[in-house]
């Protein structure tokens, strides 16, 4: 996303709509399509919401102030498309009843003891992908914007609606989790 | 000589996202070289973060950017570049200034038939000693060289004043 020019392409999105629209997929085809797959681990259903998403996000462009960058509006919109595929399948992605301050910590509910014996053969790397995967779903697109799509706390607490503090919280927990599930399966301490 | 930090701090630096980064980062590489654990899991910190975010990131099917230019309808219609808007907004003007002699030659003799009609009907009314003839006077001064230089110039700002939305309609489509 590095040669992403936010400028140019809202330039060109009025004026040049083929070269705006070059500029988009080559800065956020391959990111939204994996944010979405988060979401919808079957690949024709993650295709189907990446198109929503840009649907929205192309149609939604003209309305574009501007109030965040274009990332972050892009993610929202992703976000929210994602959320009603999730709630759809009953599977809603807020947590914002949970992790909060002092609450009893039950989530994510991933420990290592759930971890099936089974899973031992896989390789490291597919153990992790499950670790991973086993994740709800909000866990999933949390961490995943923050280490891929490389936005702050402020900009995700902008893309989830979520308050700031839940958001720390959830990044961290669930980073907490993950990685402690993982080292007790590959790591175990002496 | 960097300052110590414990497991705690060693953590929470790890909870960046580019941990090693800057003198904080320096304390916290000094740290792991020192503690077995918290080493073990910045390795698996590593290794969960290629997990999150693959080296190579999973692209949609060859399709998926045509079948979403043609539900946004983008490519379908050819849209004047700049280069033709001006192409356009030149070969007008040329037949302007091609047309407008021509333009101008008719008004100037369309003014003078005008002009004699007026005054042929001017004798007459003059022979019936009409009270109209002041009137007809007036008229029949229509193909002065004033009158026509004003109405050419009339005729130039509607050609050009089309040629321009012309041109702006080509450029909509």
């Amino acid at each position: 996303m590095g040669t992403f020019n936010e400028t140019e392409f809202l330039r060109d999105y009025r004026k040049n709509p083929d070269r705006a629209f070059r500029q988009l997929m080559d800065g956020f085809r391959d990111r939204v399509h994996l944010f979405c797959l988060r979401a919808a681990p079957n690949r024709d259903d993650a295709e189907d919401l990446a198109q929503e998403v840009f649907i929205r996000v192309w149609k939604g462009l003209g309305r574009f102030r501007g109030d965040s960058s274009l990332a972050t509006w892009i993610y929202r919109i992703a976000w929210n498309v994602c959320a009603s595929y999730l709630e759809k399948k009953g599977r809603s992605p807020e947590l914002t009843t949970y992790m909060e301050e002092g609450e009893e910590d039950t989530e994510p509910r991933l420990v290592a003891s759930s971890v099936d014996a089974g899973m031992k053969q896989f390789e490291d790397r597919q153990f992790l992908e499950y670790l991973f995967e086993s994740l709800p779903e909000a866990h999933k697109l949390v961490l995943t914007l923050y280490y891929m799509q490389e936005l702050t706390y402020e900009e995700i607490a902008a893309v989830t609606d979520w308050p700031m503090g839940t958001v720390k919280a959830n990044l961290h927990r669930a980073k907490a989790k993950l990685r402690t599930a993982a080292m007790e399966e590959l790591e175990p301490a002496d | 000589m960097l300052e110590r930090i414990d497991c705690q701090a060693a953590r929470e630096l790890m909870d960046r996202r580019d941990p090693f980064s800057g003198e904080e980062g320096g304390r916290l590489k000094a740290h792991l070289e020192s503690c077995p654990a918290c080493a073990a899991e910045a390795r698996m910190e590593e290794r969960l973060r290629s997990i999150i975010v693959p080296a190579e990131l999973p692209s949609p099917s060859p399709g998926f950017e045509l079948s979403l230019k043609a539900r946004l309808g983008i490519g379908l219609e050819p849209r004047t570049d700049p280069i033709a808007r001006w192409g356009w907004a030149a070969a007008i003007l040329t037949l302007a200034v091609l047309v407008l002699p021509y333009v101008t030659r008719i008004t100037e003799a369309a003014l003078r038939v005008v002009s004699d009609l007026i005054t042929g009907l001017a004798e007459v009314f003059g022979r019936a000693g009409s009270n109209a003839e002041p009137i007809i006077g007036q008229l029949s001064q229509l193909s002065s060289p004033e009158n026509v230089m004003m109405l050419n110039l009339v005729l130039g700002a509607i050609v050009l004043l089309g040629g321009i939305v012309a041109v702006g309609i080509a450029e909509r489509r």
